[in-house]
């Protein structure tokens, strides 16, 4: 068994880059669906996807980077970069979905009074940011829980090569099929105290903010 | 300069919305003036004042600022020239001060352009012992007084205060008053909305009267309010 600190710490870089990754496309788009009702019905697109199975994102991906799949000339296939991009887009729906509530409310209070005060709608939209960045920062949060957590992306196409694409998830997965029930225990543990760790410094975070 | 806003068969409807919440409004505001728009609750006042304040785009009829429609020019350069202050004005994190200087930073003034423009306002609105407080722990009369505070800093040509008097104790009400003539006297265009007739009465020149959206009566302040006493 590979030791537990490089598997804990290639699950949070691997999660954590998709994390970021999804973030810089979700919430732009979440801005722009909340700022025009005529991308309203990609939001129920978007919250329909945001439960959707992980093996299924992971069948997906793999039919596109396998060798002969339309991307696989990109050799992705059993390779970190691999899971970050499933995960990124496993995590679109959830951020996106999560991220226009927070914006749709913003927008109809910070973005009138933007513009009342005389701000552009590039400035107005600078406003809604800031103001709604703790409630975003949350969706964000949401966002990596789900993707360090996940199993169906990481093993399908990360293959859990040990030392290289090797997660939290698939080593508790492979230690359970081994019967190595502490080591697997152990991870699950560790999973779940990044999990709450994580939702204990942002509920801090928003405190701070709100008390500014 | 005075300005003059020309209000032509303008009609807003919200967007999903079946019915039209302001039908068929003409009317010419001029500067120098006040005016007073009142009617019953869902009569269509806020709307109105946010076509006046170039925030609703009417979906039929013009806004005319002076001679040129807003919304067929650059809006943004509009929107300078006037203020909307919200019944329940919104704060933005931070403290008073920060609060104050929101506007005028959107519009690229320098610090020492900021601190003389806050420190005349606050002195008139006596808001000195606020402006280090954080902005949301403020009662809701504080709040309409900031809000009131961050919009005149701006020097607006136009100014329209959504029930302004709503949250605000008699000392506040008088200090406030004080502040409309006095912009009333500079020349500035003031539009009020409140339920409070009488109020409207002792501040506007002019009163406009809603229902279900129209101008059922207008007319100088005076005039109006006799009439509707004669009707009730």
């Amino acid at each position: 068994m590979e030791p537990i600190q490089n598997i804990v710490l290639r699950s949070l870089t691997i999660s954590g880059t998709a994390t970021l990754l999804a973030a810089l496309w979700s919430l732009p788009l979440a801005y722009l669906l909340a700022s025009s009702r005529r991308f309203r019905p990609l939001v129920y697109f978007f919250e329909a996807l945001v439960g959707i199975p992980t093996v299924l994102v992971g069948l997906l991906l793999y039919l596109l980077l396998s060798r002969n799949g339309p991307l696989g000339f990109l050799e992705l296939l059993y390779t970190p970069q691999a899971i970050i991009i499933g995960e990124a887009l496993l995590i679109t729906p959830l951020i996106t979905a999560v991220s226009y509530q927070v914006m749709l409310t913003g927008l109809s209070y910070y973005r009138e009074l933007a513009l009342t005060l005389g701000a552009s709608d590039r400035q107005a939209a600078l406003l809604v940011f800031r103001e709604t960045l703790p409630s975003l920062i949350s969706s964000v949060v949401m966002g990596f829980s789900r993707a360090v957590g996940e199993l169906g992306v990481a093993l399908i196409v990360g293959g859990n090569i040990k030392g290289y694409t090797r997660t939290m998830t698939t080593s508790i997965a492979l230690a359970t099929a081994m019967g190595e029930y502490e080591a697997a225990v152990k991870l699950g543990l560790v999973l779940t105290a990044i999990a709450v760790g994580v939702s204990l410094v942002v509920r801090l975070v928003r405190r701070e903010w709100a008390s500014e | 300069m005075g300005i003059r806003v020309d209000l032509r068969g303008i009609s807003y409807t919200y967007p999903g919305s079946k019915s039209e919440a302001v039908k068929n409004v003409s009317v010419t505001l001029r500067s120098g003036m006040c005016y007073g728009v009142t009617g019953p609750n869902g009569s269509g006042k806020t709307t109105l004042l946010k076509i006046i304040s170039l925030l609703y785009k009417p979906t039929r009829g013009h806004v005319l600022y002076d001679v040129s429609d807003p919304w067929r020019s650059d809006i943004t350069s509009y929107r300078r020239r006037v203020v909307y202050v919200h019944e329940k004005p919104l704060m933005v994190r931070g403290s008073v001060l920060d609060n104050l200087a929101l506007g005028l930073r959107i519009r690229g003034y320098n610090g020492d352009q900021i601190k003389e423009r806050i420190e005349r306002i606050v002195a008139k609105l006596d808001l000195s012992s606020l402006l280090d407080r954080s902005a949301r722990d403020l009662s809701a009369g504080q709040r309409q007084l900031v809000a009131i505070a961050r919009a005149l800093v701006l020097d607006p040509d136009v100014i329209a205060l959504d029930e302004p008097y709503s949250n605000l104790d008699f000392r506040k009400r008088k200090r406030l008053s004080r502040v409309v003539n006095e912009l009333r006297g500079k020349g500035k265009l003031v539009v009020i909305s409140s339920h409070d007739i009488g109020l409207l009465v002792s501040l506007c020149d002019y009163i406009i009267y809603l229902e279900d959206g129209g101008i059922v009566l207008e007319g100088p302040a005076g005039e109006v309010y006799r009439e509707l006493l004669s009707e009730h």
